[in-house]
């Protein structure tokens, strides 16, 4: 803990204009220093910005609960938020982020704070935006929106006895109004990113209640994971290497939420994260900290709690390697006591879990019924779909979306839905009179589900005659515009079960090869140094989330041998020409392709390059983890990478416009009122077509109809094809790491390779994979990972095997043949017509034979 | 014969298998719920193959294959709409009209897959080999009348004597209704006079043509009662039933009788019914001479395909039906107002069994007035939902299962009013009042919709094409469908209640008017056009509509244009020939002014004929003013020679050097009659040859054309009748002419009008036939309708084409 005397005002507001100044121009230069674990008031290099530091004004009608921290008194030590997969980033003019946060008893039992620390858009109009924070879905303050410059830091103080011993549900909610801009374009220019470094429950550490059944309350890091550090001495045999990546899988298990971040070496310091220490008896002794233990006689697992030299240590040993197996066990088993807070808000965080055939509401995934006065209502909802489904054109999700909409509406207004960023339905409201729906039902065609996790954003665009005018102060402008009910359904089809090979998508949502073959999965570690093994545990303790369980990995440095399903981590270098083959992608591109980055190395700092967090890092919403240096990113383009620059998905999409200016004065209306090109582009394609011309509807029709056919033929001709399997050709020489995953129609012959130019930044890489909101996007046969930013280009398989993953049955063959039919149009259209051919002549030689004939 | 027999049931279970197995197999890969991009992919290669099936294949095996394909494509959308379209019940009135919608599409369906099995291999049969003279059964033939004329009555009963057949085994027999005890005595003195003198005058009649007069006490059971009655007093093997205006030919016996020699358990032996006149499509949409008509497709296919699975039934006329079957089922049925159908019905479920021949055996006359073409049709429907409620085929013990299907869709065909009004106005509830009762994206309408309509309309053009004009049965059935909804929900509330009402087919259409019916037609354009007025402003304006108004707005103006062809319908032509003309090509001797030359007999009605001869013969200045004369035509062989035909020359067309002669028949007496059906109706080739002219076929593209142009002109054409002078009638004359009867030996009308209906009858020409109205008349009445246009034009041009394509050496016929 830090203090800061107070000083006069003015002063320090110049310096800390100045020092902010400062901030962002060095931020390319990487000189702001991050840690793991470490202090964050460090982060930016100097006191927080003034807003600050000046006392809060209480906004007109109401008192703000929120308080500005007393810098010094608060910045030091909080319990800090997980990661999900929406990121840090309230967005739009209504949207709301919520956490489970596990606690000790101790830890709910004393006097807390909720410390919020966020920066905003130029564009947020502080007197009508509001940030709120709940807990436990109780209000327990709000403030208003004013961050544009920098962080700024607000602490609301939590009733005595609000929070549980357990899993606590916080709520971020903003309302936020754009300035000068009335649009539904404009909304887009309203964010509020949340600071995860300088936010969370300033609470006890959990120190000596911390035990072995409240690991959950073990604490992530600024990014939202969890420190893992698995304790070395010397270069651990690849038995050893297996158990301590057991282990690191077990505690990935036991936090649920936090993704580990794992790194080999000597124990760390600090509240957040654990020192793992695993192995025999015999292999830990003289390992510090051991001797409190006393005698090992048996399967052992300890937490030694934290100290100030070390965080809170977790042993798990026993006397031989089958004793260590079954701590391992007993650690990914390990829970919090039942009834323990919101536990099912922690399941909900990792999207709501559907097998098919289910009927859900929308309060069921986590969305209550809203009201809303502003012009853009976005609603989004996370399900996570079996890892073993397949999707394709044979069924539909059905929403059937209950609410109301207002008189008055433009008649542009309409709902939208999107698939996993992808554009499912688009519903007009078209009663000027407004309308009230109880069951507006919307198809979202299953082939724009994957498996595992996926994101339904539902948006109500509700703009009004009024928006051109734009008079904020207008009396009639918070009136309600639109609503939606929670008791809007959701409907899931039945599902096919099966695994398409290869599909990233299916490995990310549920590990699959390696949890579903027959064959004991092998994790393949040519050179298992420190970083490319703390890559390779990492990975795999995503994985094991994704399975549920610990996936018993029998580390080997071979690629060759074994029976099972393989994941290859290691350098590029490091791998044969036949490793890199077999999963389709082509060697000499990729030594090419990688040439001037192999010898990358970090840049030097406490913490490498990883998590380096600045405002033009909050600014742009990169994921906390994907934080490679820009340096590392080639000047040169490599042929064809604009084209393929198109294709890249950018997480999230399209809702982040150009960094700003950091200066904070305020803004002319017409610097605000600027959008970036795209958005124009997009506003001005949005304009004309809605312009009302039949011709155009025509064209539009007619060209449906052709893109339909050509689509159809194009269908038809690569399923005459008959899908040869080509090697990868994008090659993305922006990408810091490629997942790829070899085809063939055996699950135990499967190899998913994950690669990158060097040891180094391998782990970097991996570490930015396997962020939430990166991860979720994986998907294809091949991803390429730019680490600097967390987006993917993804590579498509020309063809899959479908390899089933269930016990048989009718119902699923059924599905299943509908899916494989619907992915093989030309042999669904060869059937039918063999049945029609079989159908016709069968009719005519039995016509001949019944009833009267005519020959 | 027990191993022949033993191979075959062995053969045919092991084909019975390979469908079932084929059957199964396509249920299996349509219930695949493939995505919308395979589906596209898959109907449009459906249709591709379809078209080259059409194209480059002939024969059963392509024609099946054909038709699988279309079938399971017809099926994937039928389980597509059943599964995926339904608005959610959680929003009751959309999910209330689309349930409805639905049920109306799967009506259609039905209806065509039970047409498709049906019409599986429709029958051709050979003619069946004549047996000796003396072998051939005993035949009495049923007239049953009503209110016929003694004209129509006349010649039926002349072409009935004349049928080539031993005159001591054919007995025929006039069923007079009209002349009851029941009618002699009528509370109505005037009434009651009348029927008295019919009764007498009839009993002349067939004095005269050696038929036998038959009238009974009380008109009870209606037409089923009457021949009931004939059958009291017949001794023959066989019955042919002839409705009083349908008219046989010659060759009507041999052409059937063979058949009951064949099969000792055959009842009944049914002809088509071919018609002289246009029904009021035909006649105000002017489709007589080249599209063909509406029953062809009935009589054509489907009782052809019937016949495959021993369904054909009776249709109450132009048929022959052994004693001893009716006996059994105690003469002919009488509960229901059809009860032509219910007798067959009846002999079926007991074993018997039935023939069709497909030949036209008979002239007929169909209604002329609109209001008269649903009254009949109204009395079919109702007659077919009476058997359906009252002795369901699907309970009828002892029919077999494909002739309860086979019954079964012809009753429920009579179900199509009620679909076909679901379907004209299910889009303005969207355009109206923005129910959604279709839930599908764009791609999937087009994936399975669109492709779904596409390919049911190649089914239905490629089965019936011939038959059957692209959406003309859309049009009769929205032309019916507006009446007879109300017919069908009478029906289905008291079944037992309708009664027969005869089907008036002498009405009058002297000038051109709106039908009486044609108000309700008129709202529900003017509605749809308001529709299609309010889809097209919302979505060229109102923004925020879809392109979902852009396939409802379509939607809504093919209804519009169906509506519009609906409007031309009850938009009345004037009869242009008062009594329909059948084209003959007979040899004849014609005496006018003391010459006789051989002339060619082309064209006959019952007031005229055009005859074709060397120009040489006719003197100068001949056919300026009437001229009389005398025609003798060379019998068919075999048949009698009858008198010479006293004649009038009315008109002469001159080539260089033939010359045509219109000759008008005057005075026609019961002699006169007998010569005149013989000449008329001495071969049956002529009414099939006029058949097979108009039986080409159709394409899509073309009959689209056709039918779009029809619902834009049409209501022009009816906006301008509807405001046409009203002509008041003059009441003075009407008492008059009934009782004096003025037109005793002039009434060759079978188109004599009845005197309620027709004050102008008495100022026709009284004594003769009157003059064929000049074709330039009809040529005018085009050019008023704006001739020029290039679309009508074209049409037009087409259609000439078409129908002189083989005779372009020959003239055009004068008669229109």
């Amino acid at each position: 803990m830090r203090g800061h005397p107070p000083r006069p005002v003015r002063r320090l507001r110049r310096i800390a204009r100045a020092v902010g100044l400062c901030t962002v121009l060095l931020v390319g230069a990487a000189s702001a220093q991050t840690f793991l674990g470490g202090r964050p008031s460090d982060r930016f290099g100097g006191p927080p910005a003034p807003e600050t530091q000046r006392p809060a004004t209480p906004p007109a009608g109401g008192p703000t609960t929120g308080r500005v921290a007393e810098a010094g008194s608060s910045i030091a030590s909080a319990r800090r938020l997980p990661s999900g997969t929406r990121g840090m980033r309230l967005s739009g003019e209504v949207d709301s982020l919520q956490y489970p946060v596990f606690l000790t008893p101790g830890q709910a039992r004393g006097p807390a704070r909720m410390r919020v620390s966020y920066l905003s858009a130029i564009s947020v109009a502080p007197e009508s935006s509001a940030l709120t924070v709940t807990v436990n879905d109780e209000k327990i303050g709000w403030t208003r929106v004013q961050a544009p410059g920098a962080v700024k830091v607000v602490e609301f103080a939590i009733p005595e006895g609000r929070l549980k011993p357990g899993y606590n549900a916080v709520r971020l909610s903003v309302n936020q109004r754009h300035r000068v801009d009335c649009s539904v374009e404009a909304t887009y220019e309203l964010w509020t990113q949340i600071d995860p470094s300088r936010t969370g429950l300033v609470v006890q550490p959990a120190g000596q209640d911390l035990d072995l059944r409240n690991l959950a309350a073990l604490e992530p890091d600024e990014s939202g994971a969890l420190p893992v550090r698995v304790l070395l001495t010397e270069k651990p045999s690849p038995k050893r290497l297996r158990r301590m990546i057991g282990a690191v899988q077990a505690i990935a298990l036991v936090g649920r939420l936090a993704r580990p971040a794992v790194e080999f070496g000597g124990p760390m310091a600090g509240r957040a994260g654990v020192n793992l220490v695993v192995g025999t008896a015999e292999e830990l002794r003289g390992v510090e900290g051991m001797a409190e233990l006393g005698a090992i006689t048996g399967p052992k697992l300890a937490l030694l709690p934290d100290r100030s030299d070390r965080a809170p240590t977790l042993v798990v040993t026993g006397l031989g390697d089958d004793d260590v197996a079954e701590t391992i066990q007993t650690l990914a088993h390990a829970r919090p006591p039942e009834g323990s807070g919101r536990e099912d808000l922690a399941d909900l965080t990792r999207g709501h879990e559907v097998w098919g055939g289910e009927t859900l509401s929308l309060q069921d995934v986590g969305v209550a019924s809203q009201e809303f006065n502003g012009r853009l209502l976005r609603t989004r909802f996370e399900l996570r779909l079996p890892a073993d489904f397949i999707p394709a054109d044979y069924g539909k999700v059905m929403l059937h979306l209950a609410g109301a909409s207002a008189a008055g509406l433009s008649p542009e207004a309409r709902i939208i839905v999107d698939v996993n960023g992808r554009n499912a339905a688009s519903v007009p409201l078209a009663y000027a009179n407004g309308e009230l729906f109880e069951d507006s039902a919307v198809p979202l065609p299953l082939s724009l589900w994957r498996p595992g996790l996926n994101r339904i954003d539902i948006s109500a665009q509700v703009p009004t005659g009024a928006d051109r005018a734009c008079d904020t102060l207008r009396p009639g402008s918070t009136q309600a515009r639109f609503l939606i009910l929670q008791k809007t359904r959701i409907v899931i089809p039945r599902l096919a079960r099966a695994v398409r090979n290869p599909d990233l998508a299916a490995v990310k949502g549920g590990a699959i090869p390696f949890v579903a073959a027959g064959g004991q999965p092998r994790l393949v570690l040519p050179t298992p140094d420190r970083d490319s093994a703390g890559a390779a545990a990492v990975i795999a303790a995503r994985l094991a989330i994704a399975a549920k369980r610990i996936i018993d990995f029998e580390v080997t440095s071979d690629a060759e041998g074994g029976r099972g399903p393989a994941l290859v981590v290691a350098p590029a270098r490091a791998l044969t020409p036949a490793t890199i083959a077999s999963v389709g992608l082509d060697p000499d591109r990729i030594r090419q392709g990688w040439e001037g980055r192999a010898e990358t190395v970090a840049a030097p700092g406490p913490a490498g390059a990883e998590g380096i967090l600045t405002l033009d890092r909050l600014r742009r919403n990169v994921p906390m983890r994907c934080a490679l240096p820009s340096a590392v990113m080639p000047l040169r383009l490599a042929d064809g990478a604009a084209e393929r620059a198109r294709e890249r998905r950018s997480v999230p999409p399209a809702t982040v416009p150009s960094p700003m200016p950091t200066a904070s004065p305020p803004v002319p209306p017409s610097d605000a009122d600027g959008a970036s090109s795209s958005d124009l582009v997009a506003k001005w394609d949005q304009r004309l077509r809605s312009g009302p011309s039949s011709l155009d509807a025509l064209a539009e029709v007619g060209n449906t109809v052709a893109d339909r056919a050509q689509q159809a033929w194009h269908a038809l001709a690569d399923g005459a094809g008959m899908a040869q399997a080509k090697s990868v050709a994008t090659f993305d020489s922006r990408a810091s790491l490629i997942v790829a995953q070899g085809a063939g129609s055996s699950l135990d012959a499967g190899v998913v390779l994950v690669t990158a130019p060097n040891a180094w930044l391998l782990k970097a890489s991996a570490s930015c994979l396997v962020d939430p909101r990166v991860w979720t996007n994986l998907f294809g046969r091949a991803a390429f990972l730019d680490a600097a930013e967390g987006t993917f280009t993804i590579d498509q398989p020309e063809g899959v095997s479908v390899i089933e993953t269930q016990p048989r049955s009718l119902s699923n063959l059924w599905l299943l043949a509908a899916a494989w039919l619907s992915l093989n149009p030309a042999i669904y259209v060869a059937l039918m017509m063999l049945v029609a051919l079989c159908l016709g002549l069968a009719t005519a030689a039995l016509v001949r034979d019944v009833g009267r004939s005519n020959r | 014969m027990g191993w022949a027999k033993k191979e075959r049931r062995v053969r045919i279970g092991a084909r019975w298998l390979a469908w079932i197995v084929a059957t199964i197999a396509g249920l299996v890969l349509l219930g695949q719920p493939v995505g919308a991009q395979n589906q596209l992919v898959m109907s449009l290669a459906a249709m591709l193959a379809m078209l080259v099936l059409w194209v480059f294949f002939d024969g059963p095996r392509a024609r099946f294959v054909f038709l699988a394909l279309g079938s399971l494509v017809v099926l994937r959308y039928v389980l597509w709409r059943v599964t995926n379209t339904l608005p959610s019940p959680g929003d009751p009135v959309g999910f209330g009209f689309g349930l409805v919608l639905l049920l109306g599409e799967l009506y259609c369906v039905f209806i065509l897959f039970v047409s498709l099995v049906i019409n599986a291999d429709p029958l051709r049969r050979p003619q069946p080999g004549v047996a000796r003279a003396a072998d051939l059964p005993d035949v009495d033939v049923f007239v049953p009348t009503y209110n016929e004329d003694e004209g129509i009555l006349a010649m039926t009963l002349a072409a009935a004597r004349q049928m080539d057949y031993p005159a001591d085994k054919l007995v025929v027999w006039l069923l007079d209704d009209g002349g009851t005890d029941q009618k002699c005595a009528d509370a109505d003195p005037a009434k009651a006079e009348a029927a008295r003198r019919r009764r007498i005058d009839l009993q002349r009649l067939c004095g005269d043509l050696g038929c036998h007069y038959l009238t009974r006490e009380r008109n009870e059971h209606a037409k089923a009662g009457n021949l009931n009655n004939g059958l009291a007093h017949a001794r023959g093997d066989i019955v042919v039933v002839f409705d009083a205006d349908h008219v046989p030919f010659r060759s009507f016996l041999t052409e059937t009788v063979g058949h009951f020699a064949q099969d000792s358990r055959l009842f009944l032996v049914q002809t088509p019914h071919a018609f002289l006149n246009p029904d009021p499509v035909e006649r105000n949409l002017r489709t007589f001479d080249r599209m063909p008509s509406e029953n062809e497709m009935f009589y054509s296919v489907t009782q052809r395909g019937l016949d495959k699975w021993n369904g054909s039934f009776f249709c109450g006329s132009a048929a022959l039906l052994r004693r001893t079957a009716l006996d059994e089922a105690g003469g002919f049925s009488g509960i229901t107002i059809t009860e032509d159908c219910e007798t067959a019905f009846e002999l079926h479920s007991r074993g018997w069994t039935s023939v069709y021949v497909d030949k036209p055996l008979i002239a007929g006359l169909q209604p002329d007035t609109l209001t008269d073409f649903i009254g009949q049709r109204s009395r079919w429907c109702q007659g077919m939902f009476q058997i359906l409620i009252l002795k369901n085929p699907l309970f009828q013990k002892g029919l077999k299962p494909i002739q309860k299907v086979a019954y079964l869709s012809s009753m429920t065909f009579w179900f199509f009013p009620v679909p076909r009004l679901i379907f004209m106005f299910a889009p303005l509830l969207h355009i109206f009042f923005d129910l959604k009762i279709f839930v599908a994206s764009v791609d999937e309408s087009i994936a399975y919709t669109a492709t779904y309509i596409v390919i049911n309309l190649m089914l239905q053009n490629y089965v019936y094409g011939k038959f059957r004009w692209p959406f003309v049965s859309e049009l009769y059935e929205y032309i019916q469908g507006l009446f007879l909804a109300k017919a069908i929900v009478s029906v289905v509330v008291s079944p037992r209640k309708p009664t027969f009402n005869v089907t008036n087919k002498g009405a009058t259409l002297d000038h051109d008017h709106l039908s009486a019916l044609a108000a309700p037609f008129v709202a529900v354009y003017l509605l749809l056009l308001a529709g299609c007025g309010v889809a097209a402003y919302r979505y060229l304006f109102e923004p925020g509509v879809t392109n979902l108004m852009l396939v409802v707005g379509l939607w809504t103006f093919f209804n519009l244009i169906t509506a519009g062809a609906a409007l031309g319908v009850c938009a009345e032509r004037k009869v242009t020939e008062r009594t329909p003309s059948l084209m003959v090509d007979r040899q004849g001797a014609l005496t006018l002014g003391g010459r006789v030359t051989d002339v060619t007999v082309e064209r006959v009605s019952a007031e005229a004929c055009t005859v074709r001869l060397n120009a040489a013969f006719l003197a100068p200045g001949m056919g300026l003013k009437p001229l009389p004369g005398s025609l003798s035509v060379v019998p068919v062989a075999g048949a009698r020679v009858a008198g010479p035909l006293a004649v009038t020359l009315l008109a002469v067309e001159r080539t260089r050097d033939e010359a045509v002669c219109r000759l008008g028949f005057s005075a026609l007496t019961t002699q006169d009659y007998v010569a005149l059906s013989g000449l008329m109706y001495g071969e049956a080739e002529a009414m099939r040859r006029f058949q097979m002219r108009r039986r080409r076929h159709k394409d899509l593209f073309t009959g689209t054309l056709q039918f779009v142009w029809w619902g834009l002109a049409e209501p022009v054409r009816a906006l301008r009748y509807a405001f046409l002078p009203k002509r008041r009638p003059a009441p003075a004359d009407a008492p008059a002419a009934s009782p004096t009867r003025p037109r005793e030996t002039a009434r060759l009308g079978l188109r004599s009008p009845g005197p309620d209906h027709d004050p102008f009858g008495t100022t026709a020409n009284p004594t003769g036939p009157a003059p064929i109205r000049p074709a330039p008349a009809a040529a005018a009445g085009a050019n008023d309708e704006g001739a020029g246009d290039w679309v009508r034009l074209m049409l037009e041009f087409e259609n000439e084409r078409r129908l002189s394509g083989g005779r372009a050496d020959r003239r055009k016929p004068v008669a229109s």
